[in-house]
């Protein structure tokens, strides 16, 4: 070495430039093992293939629904051995990425062209139950407030807009019959297919640092009992009747949702400490509130804090008398769960416990809910045809293991047993009945207040469209393209 | 001049560089960036294998965010000055197509409005200046007022409702009608040319009043000039003071000012794109910068900051061309 190398370090300036600027990883991309093939996947015909599993478990089926694309468009059939090669070099899609802008897969309607923000697509004359009856389907790109008045004007014939009581305002108008079904406009309303709630962190809210114990359940069924009462009045003023409230933490379109006419079906956290119904029919919004809070300073006290006769004065060791609640509104006001937040910290306060409500953006909710930072928080969740809940609640996802998605921070070996028990088995009487045990041990752990189930909105033109070939019965998962191709217009 | 021209030229290179390196500390710094957001859905998904962390972790390094601000902007202008803007990550094809598939329209709906504005205020604003206060001159400059103030939108809606939704003269929105697969070619030409009515009306409404004034203010500054006075006293007719006299001096600062405008043709009108659903750059461009695209906002803002540098260079000049008072030195 040189004395002029020693100076630079070995290296010239342009060395150094071309390391700076070299775009190799600096982080390993972990994708486990490199294998040849899975000798699980089998390939038993042409258009056939059998896939066999280790183990049984309820929610493969729901895995298996990907796309079915042909292999002579995005692969090669040369490079096809069904051993050790299945129609790619092994790390080059190149091939797949040169057709990102002409799409192939094997459903009802071809692609044709994407000109003008206009999708324009063919009746598929091989498709496997016959050529769809409408010859030509254009998807256009519109803006959310056009939908309405763009099936009026006969731009468009169908849309889902936004539901809204301005929507719904609109859709009335148009019909003579100023009803959601007339003579211009027919309206669908569906189940939205997830659910909002409100959480909190068993992991911050707790007393003596152990989530687990009755004094912690207690504390978090206090603070529940207070917002589960404002839900009906929240909801019913937010959304009308674009959405209901709901009981337990699933989804109301789900087969294992707990329905009113159940043995044992409760409304949430409507007992108090000792068991009893807070509530009866004959109570007003006004004297509901005042139960509920009452039941709360029964859940407070026996959670250990400390009461004067009128109000609390200390929290036991672990727990605070304040405590903060995310809605991720922007500042604006505007969410639905901003209102039972509001409602439920007024109602707090009257017995010296502070639920602060932070109307924060919604990075910093996602931000606090993923470094599992938030104490109470309001989301909503997207639930999938599966009611398996191993990723929300299993306690492998809590305390940031795992895939980190279990915010609640719910640690409970027979709620984890139910969970495992779920997924093993076919049989949907006993699933149902198992996933019921599973979200009584939730509701008990006081860590979800489910809020509201709200509807989706399908709106198609009376004079284009035959509604008599839209889909009788649809579905959160069956909506109005699952029968496309027997679709028809006037 | 030419002297100049190569320092100003200089001037902008060094000027772009840290442009864009603040662009490019701007996207990369934004809250709730792309790879965030897709490293969200990813861990949310059912059966999603790994957290949040895990799968921001791999998306950083897959997409080159793992390098630092400096690192990587260098690695992007490294790739740039070859000519490689890479992908777009909002829109998956390479940044280049989804401009050259958007900037056209842009252009020729801001095409259009430009002359559109150029051909009315111009004339009205002389007309006002000639005949100052008086009723012309009050409802050209009440009109001007209106134009000014009118938000996009609500002349938009305003519009939409009264020619498409009340008369049914136009379709609502988008860029070309139900039936356009079965046109001639003529006949495709003419129904996108349809729908770029309104918006053209839109933006051309919403422009004429600010030139509008300006060439009003400019024309009675020149027409008290003592020069104007002196031609009126020699006994030259009115038309020709305003036509030869008045109106050359008027387009002194009217022509560096339209030069300088030159670069807004390219940028796109995001409300009006938006609203009259025109998949142009502005709408793009935009769709890109709230989901974090960086590739496709660098490879804009470039194009953008290069346009605007060179349009106040070109109204620098233009003002030298036209008025031989000024000397650039």
């Amino acid at each position: 070495m040189t004395a002029s190398d020693a100076e630079n370090a070995g290296m010239t300036i342009f060395q150094h430039l071309a390391n700076i600027t070299d775009n190799a990883y600096s982080y390993g991309i972990s994708a486990g093992e490199d294998v040849k093939s899975i000798a699980g996947i089998e390939k038993t015909g042409k258009y056939s293939l059998t896939v066999h599993m280790s183990e049984f478990d309820a929610t493969s089926i729901y895995n298996m629904s990907f796309t079915i694309v042909p292999l002579h468009y995005y692969g090669d059939p040369a490079l096809f051995n069904g051993v050790d090669s299945f129609g790619f070099v092994k790390g080059d899609l190149s091939g797949v990425r040169a057709k990102t802008t002409q799409p192939l897969g094997c459903g009802p309607y071809v692609f044709e062209s994407y000109n003008n923000g206009v999708v324009t697509l063919k009746a598929n004359e091989y498709y496997y139950t016959g050529k769809p009856v409408i010859d030509t389907i254009l998807f256009q790109e519109a803006t959310d407030s056009d939908y309405v008045p763009g099936i009026i004007a006969g731009t468009f014939d169908i849309a889902a807009p936004s539901i809204s009581d301005a929507t719904l305002l609109a859709i009335k108008d148009a019909n003579s019959n100023k009803d959601l079904v007339g003579d211009t406009l027919t309206t669908y309303l569906v189940d939205y297919r997830g659910y909002g709630y409100i959480g909190i962190n068993a992991n911050l809210v707790n007393v003596g640092g152990d989530p687990a114990s009755e004094a912690s359940k207690n504390l978090r069924k206090g603070i529940m009992t207070v917002l589960s009462v404002y839900r009906e009045t929240v909801i019913n003023s937010y959304y009308g009747d674009r959405a209901s409230v709901i009981q337990y933490p699933i989804s109301n379109t789900s087969w294992a949702a707990p329905q009113p006419t159940d043995v044992g079906y409760q409304i949430a956290y409507s007992r108090d400490v000792n068991g009893n119904p807070i509530y009866n029919a004959s109570m007003n919004d006004e004297q509901k509130y005042e139960a509920a809070l009452q039941a709360a300073v029964g859940f407070f006290q026996a959670a250990g804090y400390t009461w004067d006769g009128s109000k609390f004065t200390a929290a036991p060791e672990g727990a605070k008398m304040v405590y903060e609640f995310l809605v991720p509104g922007s500042g604006e006001q505007d969410h639905p769960a901003y209102g039972i937040a509001v409602g439920a910290s007024e109602a707090l306060e009257k017995i010296g416990i502070t639920l602060m409500v932070n109307d924060c953006t919604s990075t910093t909710w996602n931000n606090a809910l993923e470094a599992n930072t938030a104490e109470l928080w309001c989301a909503a969740w997207q639930s999938t045809v599966d009611p398996d809940m191993y990723q929300v609640y299993h306690s492998t996802n809590a305390d940031g293991k795992g895939t980190n998605s279990n915010h609640y921070q719910v640690k409970d070996a027979d709620l984890d047993a139910l969970i495992i028990a779920g997924r093993g088995s076919s049989d949907t009487d006993f699933r149902k009945a198992t996933y019921k045990k599973a979200m009584e041990i939730i509701m008990d752990w006081g860590v979800e207040l489910p809020t509201y189930q709200r509807k989706d909105c399908y709106v198609t033109s009376s004079k284009r469209i035959d509604n008599s070939t839209m889909p009788k019965d649809m579905t959160p998962y069956w909506g109005w393209a699952a029968e496309i191709d027997t679709l028809d217009v006037l | 001049m030419l002297k100049y021209t190569v320092k100003r030229l200089l001037y902008s290179v060094v000027i772009l560089f840290f442009v864009m390196l603040i662009v490019y500390s701007l996207m990369y710094n934004m809250p709730g960036n792309y790879l965030e957001t897709k490293a969200r859905e990813l861990a949310s998904r059912p059966g999603a294998g790994k957290s949040y962390t895990e799968w921001l972790n791999d998306l950083n390094a897959q997409y080159g965010m793992d390098k630092g601000i400096l690192r990587g902007y260098f690695i992007w202008l490294k790739t740039a000055l070859t000519g490689n803007w890479g992908d777009s990550w909002t829109w998956t094809i390479p940044v280049t197509l989804e401009f050259h598939n958007t900037v056209w329209f842009s252009f020729i709906l801001s095409l259009i409005s430009f002359v559109v504005e150029i051909l009315v205020a111009i004339p009205l604003g002389i007309m006002a200046a000639k005949k100052q206060y008086s009723f012309a001159d009050y409802f050209t400059t009440v009109f001007a007022m209106i134009s000014i103030s009118l938000p996009t939108f609500f002349l938009a809606t305003l519009l939409k409702y009264v020619f498409s939704v009340k008369l049914g003269w136009f379709d609502l929105s988008g860029m070309q009608g139900r039936d356009y697969a079965e046109l001639s070619q003529w006949g495709k030409f003419l129904d996108v040319a349809k729908h770029f009515v309104l918006p053209g009306l839109t933006l051309s409404i919403l422009s004429i009043g600010g030139l509008m004034r300006y060439t009003r203010t400019n024309m009675l500054e020149v027409l008290n000039s003592d020069y104007i006075r002196t031609a009126r006293a020699k006994g030259v007719p009115e038309k020709k003071v305003i036509s030869k006299h008045a109106f050359r001096n008027t387009l002194i600062p009217l022509v560096t000012t339209l030069g300088g405008s030159l670069p807004g043709l390219f940028s796109g009108a995001l409300i009006t794109e938006t609203l009259f659903s025109i998949r142009g750059i502005g709408f793009a461009s935009y769709n890109s910068m709230v989901q974090g695209d960086i590739p496709f906002v660098m490879f804009y803002l470039t194009f953008i900051s290069i346009l605007t540098l060179l349009g106040n260079l070109i109204s620098d000049l233009l003002y030298a061309v036209v008025d031989p008072r000024v000397r650039l030195s």
